[in-house]
């Protein structure tokens, strides 16, 4: 039941749109930032899957721990402007996915664009995610993703402004890119067979939760980007939020 | 159920697990880390409590024998007890006096017959309990030390407990940790090991336990604080049991020891059982047990070694296999029991006594069969039971009013 | 399985292929006993790396990880070709990879270090490259980092003991890749069941700790504290005080929240927890040592999840002391080492709830650990248990052995002598190899 879309030319075409429950995504109640809990979750319409057998907790119900302050350098964003990491992720929280366009192997960087499609997707039923939250893609293949192919890999993803902000960056070199991976833990070798079919570059599929104030909150692989327990996370910190600011 | 350490902040966790309802196991299981520990120990009074508990002793102990120059200063209490809990006290940084003489545990193991110290090494006797160790003189179970002063370095130096190789190597170890350095600055004490051996002693004797409902009943004039059973026992223990005979009571107060050393036949049990060849009970689940051939657990044993008791300090024959005489207060608290911790429960040990002890040559001559009924046995457990100081639980937060010391930056 | 189709991109045009579903599951799995997370080695394994326990006046006497050649046709096929001590005696017990496998994480129980080395840069020669000295401190009191458990960018680590009594309250403590503590998760007890379904007879004990992603949980089990499992074999089953501190449970938790569901009562110290690795086989086998019982862990249709005891291992009144368990990659056959005959059984697990004996070898005086290949061709063994527990005198053999198994015999390849070489108490095994990282 894979299903794949390609995009050709920066124009989307997908074959098939994955969201399960075969219907609406059910209508979000807008509420005010920093509100009381809500008891709507539009992403649990994604029902179940033999991947993701259960279903997501509660938000608020458990705690994300800090794992450190997330990485900072610069940066180059979609429009080709130069910018820090930091200032690029401040101000919302954030789901940072690394990834590089060329990459074909199903299970890695098209599977982690695929999930935040769909949060994008679940995010427009939902003011609190649209306004709270932004993904982010960040290619660590700088030699070949430049500004402009960035550009264009953003707009055969997100090609509107509802929902969630979706932003792309890239780097100017490797000289840029080596510290901002090395900080985040994201693993990228060249594969020995360039002609790999899958791609050149091996790494690990990791999506990484970045909240308001910049800090790393949790890293996803493989077996935890369900979109559900994603914005279980988001919610949950967004509940955090809410009980800071109802302290002070 | 998460647990940050001490220097973590910008941990909201507890304002969030407010709101979902589930705040109360999280903030519960903050009381288990060191992390909780410090929460806890903001009491300015603490350490002048614990030092008037020296002056002021507790009803049903006699006035308590003051060290050399008096009561302690209150800073050399506080780096007594902080140093007690402190694991880097052994080189390996896993024993404190602390990990044997556990509070919650009566102040000694309760989970153990004989501790185990560093690197595993099987120690022989049962760790004593530290309440009211101050009116304990000589100390260790064949008296070989005179004082707490003295006692102290023992531990510290044996290489089946603390294993230090000297006092000047745990005095640099000590040294070397910049905290450490300050707590002994605010103890008003150079680091040196005479300060060490002190502070240990002066926290250890502030923990005075009396007052049991016993002390409110025979010191107190309270008639309603013992039962009749308890009471019953009571007279049994002095009179027909002649328990006092040993474990003393005087008019005024009740020490429960006569601070000599007797033989009751427990040492020489123990060689009598490693060599008869009898299968061994094992207990592999709870209420099931199997007899193991003692071959196969002698496969898996270091030899058992011997213990000769109050002969290895005088070499007199005449106290091979003595023991001093514990004190019996708060000895519900305390099992298992014997030098050894070879009896489980105040039961066992009024039915050893009562069949006479373990006849031999060297039988301490008042221990003999008792004519006790199982109602006598069960006064005799109910009286031990009202020994219990109703101060042990202020006891055990003050002494968790210190986060346990560990290696780190 | 799933079979994803994609394509390629064409010249001079961008190509993206969005896998709006599910890529295949990844195996779940010693190569067949490690994290779902990490990349496994489903061909030959290079290297045999073996956390060996220092002895005191045997050689260097310090811990170190072993490394002995497993290419079959190199010239050093079945030797040690490299050894790295860390320093001290600190009882090297058990560790794991992280999710890149390019570290392997190795604890010590007596003292609480933690030595992580990179087996990536060059996989037969691991290189010491971190010592964690603070785990107790930073993790609020946890003595005894043992199961070292790979997570998306960190370490799920299972203590056995804590710094207040050595007894055997313990946690789950989490550490980043980078080695920094992120938080620790006290085990459910009696007066603190953190809200899990049977708390009452929750015990706090800890062991194993293993996820199963697709289901969100995670299963953890329970042993003994530092006192026991420090103590002398022989003393401590002498000492019926000791005896009664053993673990008698397995704990369910959601792991992603890391909370505990559910507690199970499995008597007898629980240890090893293997999940099965088909991608739908949603059960868990763990053997209690001191009763000598398989369990198995499993959910019904409602989704209830139930602990069972289905087989014996040995005869249990004489303390055969099962002590790892090693699941194959078919979910068909399950070996079991019993440290006190010495002796490995391959048990048949076709159905799970009737594991069936169908073969047995002694492979020497005393066996504690056993990992076998991906393929299930070749199982590997080593003797230690623990520093204080191994028998003594000349029952003290002290061996990793490999063996061919052919589905009916367990035939010798090569065995190295630990005692002789000088090395330790070898127990520990985890597989090297270069491929890994191409």
């Amino acid at each position: 039941m894979t299903i794949v879309a390609i995009v050709r030319n920066a124009s989307i075409a997908l074959f098939a749109l994955g969201i399960a429950g075969g219907g609406t995504v059910m209508a979000a109640v807008a509420g005010d930032h920093g509100s009381a809990p809500r008891t709507d979750r539009p992403e649990l319409s994604l029902g179940r899957s033999e991947q993701f057998d259960f279903d997501p907790p509660e938000p608020g119900s458990y705690s994300l721990p800090i794992i450190k302050d997330a990485g900072d350098g610069d940066v180059l964003t979609a429009d080709g402007r130069s910018r820090r990491l930091r200032d690029v992720l401040a101000g919302r929280i954030s789901l940072v996915s690394f990834i590089y366009t060329s990459c074909a192997d199903p299970a890695a960087c098209p599977l982690a664009s695929g999930v935040l499609y769909r949060i994008k997707a679940v995010s427009k039923q939902d003011p609190l995610l649209a306004e709270n939250l932004r993904l982010v893609t960040f290619s660590f293949d700088p030699e070949r993703d430049t500004p402009t192919v960035m550009a264009s890999y953003g707009k055969g993803l997100a090609p509107d402004v509802d929902g969630a902000e979706w932003i792309f960056l890239t780097t100017a070199g490797p000289a840029a890119l080596q510290p901002i991976l090395a900080d985040y833990g994201q693993r990228v070798d060249r594969k020995r067979d360039p002609d790999d079919p899958l791609g050149p570059l091996a790494h690990l599929v990791r999506v990484f939760l970045v909240d308001r104030g910049g800090r790393l909150r949790n890293i996803y692989s493989f077996d935890q980007l369900d979109p559900r327990l994603v914005l279980t996370d988001v919610r949950t910190l967004l509940l955090e939020e809410a009980a800071v600011a109802a302290g002070k | 159920m998460i647990v940050r350490p001490a220097r973590s902040f910008l941990w909201v966790a507890p304002a969030i697990a407010a709101m979902a309802g589930i705040a109360a196991g999280q903030a519960a299981a903050a009381e288990i880390g060191a992390a909780g520990a410090g929460a806890a120990g903001a009491d300015p009074l603490r350490d002048e409590r614990a030092v008037t508990r020296i002056v002021a002793g507790a009803l049903g102990l006699p006035a308590m024998a003051q060290p050399p120059g008096g009561p302690p200063a209150a800073g050399l209490v506080a780096l007594g007890r902080r140093l007690f809990f402190d694991r880097r006290l052994s080189p390996s940084g896993t024993m404190s006096c602390g990990m044997c003489h556990i509070p919650e545990q009566g102040f000694t193991s309760q989970e153990l017959a004989t501790p185990v110290g560093s690197h595993g090494r099987s120690l022989r006797r049962n760790a004593p309990t530290l309440l009211n160790v101050a009116w304990v003189t000589p100390l260790f179970h064949d008296g070989r030390a005179a004082s707490l002063e003295g006692q102290a370095l023992s531990p510290l130096l044996a290489p089946d407990e603390m294993a230090n190789p000297s006092a000047d190597a745990l005095v640099a170890r000590l040294a070397a940790d910049p905290d450490m350095r300050q707590a002994f600055v605010e103890s008003g004490s150079e680091i040196a090991i005479d300060a060490v051996v002190n502070a240990l002693a002066a926290w250890q004797r502030t923990l005075v336990a009396g007052g049991s409902r016993f002390d409110q009943w025979r010191f107190a004039g309270d008639e309603n604080a013992l039962t009749d059973e308890e009471r019953h026992g009571f007279a049994l223990f002095t009179g027909a049991a002649n328990c006092a005979a040993c474990h003393t009571v005087a008019p005024d107060h009740a020490l429960f020891t006569d601070l000599m050393f007797h033989d009751t036949g427990i040492g020489v049990r123990a060689d009598l059982a490693a060599a008869s060849g009898l299968q061994v009970p094992v207990e592999i689940a709870p209420g099931r047990t199997v007899l193991v051939d003692r071959a196969l657990v002698e496969s898996v044993a270091e030899p058992r070694a011997s213990d000769l008791g109050r002969f290895e300090v005088t070499g007199d024959p005449a106290d091979r296999h003595r023991y001093r005489t514990p004190s019996l207060r708060n000895v519900a608290l305390t099992a298992p029991y014997m030098h050894d911790g070879s009896l489980a429960t105040l039961g066992e040990v009024v039915r050893f006594y009562a069949s006479g002890g373990v006849p031999h040559a060297g039988l301490d001559p008042r221990i003999r069969p008792l004519d006790l009924a199982e109602s006598d046995v069960l006064a005799l457990v109910a009286f031990l039971e009202s020994l219990t100081s109703p101060d042990v639980a202020a006891l055990v937060r003050d002494a968790r009013s210190v986060p346990v010391g560990n290696a780190g930056p | 399985m799933h079979s994803p189709r994609f394509l390629l991109a064409t010249s001079g045009s961008i190509c993206l292929a969005v896998a709006l579903a599910l890529a295949p599951a990844s195996a779940r799995a010693d190569e067949t006993c490690q994290s779902p997370y990490l990349p496994k080695i489903t061909g030959q394994e290079e290297f045999v790396y073996v956390w060996t326990l220092g002895v005191e006046g045997l050689g260097d006497g310090e811990d170190k990880l072993v490394t002995i050649d497993a290419r079959p046709g190199s010239k050093t096929y079945g030797k040690v070709v490299h050894t790295a001590s860390v320093g001290g005696r600190f009882e090297a017990h058990h560790g794991g990879f992280n999710d890149d496998r390019s570290q392997l994480w190795l604890g010590g129980l007596d003292t609480s270090e933690i030595f992580v080395f990179d087996v990536r840069t060059d996989p037969g020669r691991p290189r010491l490259v971190k010592t964690i000295r603070d785990f107790t401190r930073a993790s609020g009191g946890v003595v005894g980092p043992h199961g070292i458990y790979a997570l998306p960018g960190r370490l799920l680590i299972s203590g056995l003991s804590n710094d207040r009594d050595h007894g055997g309250r313990t946690a789950l403590v989490e550490y980043s890749n980078e080695g920094k503590h992120i938080a620790t998760h006290w085990n459910p007890t009696s007066d603190k069941p953190f809200g899990a379904a049977r708390g009452e007879v929750a015990d706090g004990y800890g062991y194993d700790v293993r996820v199963l992603p697709r289901k969100n949980v995670m299963l953890s089990s329970s042993f003994t504290g530092w006192s026991n499992y420090m103590m002398d074999f022989g003393k401590m089953l002498q000492d019926p005080e000791a005896m009664k501190r053993f673990g008698q449970t397995v704990v369910l938790w959601n792991l992603h929240t890391r909370q505990p569901r559910e507690v199970f009562q499995v008597p007898g110290a629980p240890l090893e927890i293997r999940w099965a690795l088909g991608p739908t086989h949603d059960y868990a086998f763990t053997a209690a040592a001191l009763t000598s019982k398989l369990w198995l862990v499993h959910v019904d249709r409602d989704e209830k999840w139930h602990a069972t005891a289905v087989a014996d291992i040995g005869d249990p009144e004489q303390i055969p002391l099962p002590v790892d368990i090693s699941i194959s990659a078919d979910d068909r056959l399950l070996w079991v080492t019993t440290f006190m005959d010495g002796k490995a059984r391959a048990f048949d697990i076709s159905d799970p709830f009737h594991p069936r004996q169908t073969y047995e070898k002694e492979i020497g005086r005393q066996l504690n650990m056993v990992s076998q290949s991906w393929d299930g061709a070749r199982v590997y063994f080593t003797s230690s248990l623990l520093a204080n527990w191994d028998k003594k005198g000349d029952d003290n053999e002290q061996f990793l052995k490999a063996y061919a198994w052919n589905g009916k015999e367990l035939d010798q390849a090569f065995a190295v002598d630990f005692n002789a070489e000088k090395l330790g108490r070898p127990h520990l095994m985890r597989f090297g190899s270069a491929s890994l990282y191409r």
